[in-house]
């Protein structure tokens, strides 16, 4: 494409210029070039010498142009003074050439700075109707180019497309690799427990032997350490626990906690659950007649527009399900994190002052069952141990708690 | 011991106040800089960290944003519950949520003492027309309860960084303090257990050290 654009500029360049003038033009800006001199000096005693000498000009032309392109090529941004300024071409692109000399000297590019000192170093030699011919003839290879151009940002465009997609299969296969270890876990954890069963058994003895809540939590983090050290000792279970220590561990906290999970969320017996079952019908109650704008909640109209926030009513829902202290918590955060995400869609940051009554509300329409006894439970075995977010999103929920036990059912 | 000054510490600061004073701008001003922001964000703006280094000191503030709500005033020991510090906003232009800072003074220093470092805000400066609390009488306040006071426009971001900068110094000053004096205790206490087991040894160590 380059030798036809250039065959063609000569073309032109023989119509329209006499070649003596051309050759004349030339001489002068390129007095400093030996060769091109030598050249201008063997014209004047042989005419047969013109077209080669036009071909060797129009070789330096081509050779300009290419240089050109490349310092050009790289260039961001042209300054919009330099753009509308009623210069000369020429002068404009020594100015461009200069800026981009600053530039990539700033940068300390020096090989570019080479290139771009070459590329100024040849425009100086032209004159203004070159550089004039110059652009002209760059203006109609980027013309002849415009449909490669295109072709290349459509394909660059699909690569990105088929890269993010490629990001999410690996995410997807780095979550199934997370599910597997997860259920290999809980295999070995089972495995490891039927083989120390006579062990567990007389734990959930004692544990439900035992009447305060701070012993039962001593007694049951003690009881993990003696089983951690039990695997440690076995050479096949260091291979497991390696790296996965904290998986393990919460599978472990989930087997032996849903072992004595009613004695340790009722440890009071029916005592608790009367009293879980008094706050349950409370808000049965209170759910029946509970609206938005209830005189106790009064949420802003701004942020009713994704009531009834059923995503987080779902995360919450989970909350029963979930056996140890550590699950539940995460069920909360997550109940609350969604429901932050749900505010947040109507343009606002969702401040405590917007959050506190609409994650009543969520509890309220959820109604966990339990709920005294879960907030006790997660506080009593999970106590000094929440952190950071976890721990504001846990407070916010024990708050609300309080505050449900104090409303009533006027409207 | 040693390494506190080295490892990186952890304030609780709350922030209490009536609605609409402003605790959330200013939060959000202090850790994000943005005052109002329209655009949909996904941050949120009641539990936010921040890190910051005091002479050196790294440390870091977990600010947690309270419901202002009159209706919420009763849940209150939830939240400032093992805080090391606490923000009360008022707004200037607004005599009723300087009351309300009263409120929260006198409520926390019933519960907790001097144990909780104070900052008390007059925010919205911005609006200094339509002022409402005097300069004087917030000021004397704070002095008077052993506060520190400050005025700030979260809309203007003034005031804002270094209120935030004075509460964490006032907290590492505590921090310090209280540090020392559970040194000095454990040393005693150290000492009592020696001369309690083996009052000779312990003597004859006294007087080598005299």
């Amino acid at each position: 494409m380059k030798l036809g654009l250039s065959s063609l500029f000569i073309r032109n360049h023989l119509l329209a210029d006499s070649s003596d003038d051309i050759l004349a033009k030339y001489r002068k800006p390129s007095a400093e070039s030996s060769p091109v001199k030598e050249n201008g000096h063997s014209k004047k005693s042989s005419k047969v010498l013109k077209s080669d000498n036009l071909n060797q000009e129009a070789n330096s032309f081509t050779d300009v142009k290419k240089k050109l392109r490349l310092v050009l090529g790289n260039t961001s941004e042209i300054p919009y003074f330099i753009k509308q300024n009623p210069c000369s071409m020429k002068i404009k692109l020594e100015t461009i050439l200069r800026l981009e000399m600053g530039k990539a000297r700033k940068l300390r590019e020096w090989s570019s700075a080479a290139r771009i000192a070459e590329a100024l170093r040849c425009v100086q030699l032209l004159d203004e109707r070159h550089c004039l011919k110059l652009i002209q003839s760059l203006r109609a290879d980027l013309r002849l180019r415009a449909t490669y151009l295109r072709y290349l940002v459509s394909s660059k465009q699909e690569l990105l497309f088929t890269e993010m997609y490629l990001n999410t299969l690996q995410d997807q296969i780095k979550h199934d690799r997370i599910q597997c270890e997860f259920y290999f876990a809980s295999v070995c954890v089972r495995e490891f427990l039927s083989e120390q069963e006579p062990l567990v058994m007389a734990f959930c003895d004692e544990f439900r032997r035992l009447s305060l809540a701070d012993e039962k939590c001593d007694f049951l983090q003690n009881f993990y350490l003696r089983l951690f050290e039990i695997m440690n000792e076995n050479k096949h279970w260091q291979d497991v626990l390696h790296k996965r220590d904290f998986l393990v561990k919460v599978t472990l906290e989930r087997c032996i906690m849903s072992r004595v999970y009613f004695n340790a969320i009722y440890p009071n017996g029916d005592g608790d659950r009367d009293r879980d079952r008094v706050l349950h019908e409370h808000i049965g109650t209170l759910s029946k007649s509970l609206r938005p704008e209830h005189k106790d909640l009064l949420i802003p109209s701004a942020f009713l527009r994704e009531s009834p926030w059923l995503p987080a009513q779902e995360a919450l829902r989970a909350l029963d399900a979930a056996r140890t202290p550590r699950d539940k918590l995460r069920c909360v955060s997550r109940c609350a994190k969604c429901l932050v995400d749900l505010l947040g869609l109507s343009g606002s940051c969702a401040a405590a002052d917007d959050f506190t009554p609409v994650l009543v509300y969520v509890i309220i329409k959820v109604n966990p069952v339990a709920l005294l006894s879960t907030v006790q439970f997660v506080n009593s075995f999970n106590a000094g141990q929440i952190r950071g977010e976890d721990e504001y999103w846990w407070t916010q929920f024990c708050s609300a708690v309080e505050y449900i036990k104090t409303m009533d059912y006027s409207d | 011991m040693a390494n506190s000054s080295i490892a990186a510490v952890s304030f609780k600061v709350v922030l209490l106040g009536k609605g609409c004073v402003g605790k959330t701008s200013l939060v959000l001003r202090y850790v994000e800089d943005k005052f109002n922001g329209k655009h949909i964000t996904t941050i949120q703006a009641s539990f936010l960290n921040k890190k910051i280094n005091i002479d050196g000191q790294r440390l870091t503030l977990a600010i947690w944003d309270t419901a202002g709500q009159e209706k919420f005033h009763a849940l209150g020991p939830i939240y400032y519950r093992s805080a090391n510090g606490a923000v009360l906003v008022y707004d200037i232009t607004d005599v009723d949520s300087f009351q309300k800072v009263k409120t929260w003074v006198k409520e926390l220093r019933k519960m907790l003492g001097r144990d909780m470092c104070l900052a008390i805000v007059g925010n919205k400066m911005d609006l200094e027309e339509e002022r409402q609390v005097p300069v004087e009488e917030a000021e004397e306040y704070a002095s008077k309860v052993g506060a520190t006071h400050w005025f700030t426009s979260a809309k203007l971001n003034q005031g804002v960084e270094e209120m935030f900068v004075g509460l964490a110094r006032d907290m590492l000053a505590k921090n310090a303090l209280a540090g020392t004096l559970s040194r000095q205790s454990s040393i005693r206490r150290n000492m009592l257990v020696v001369t309690d087991d083996e009052p000779a040894p312990a003597k004859g160590c006294c007087s080598s050290g005299a």
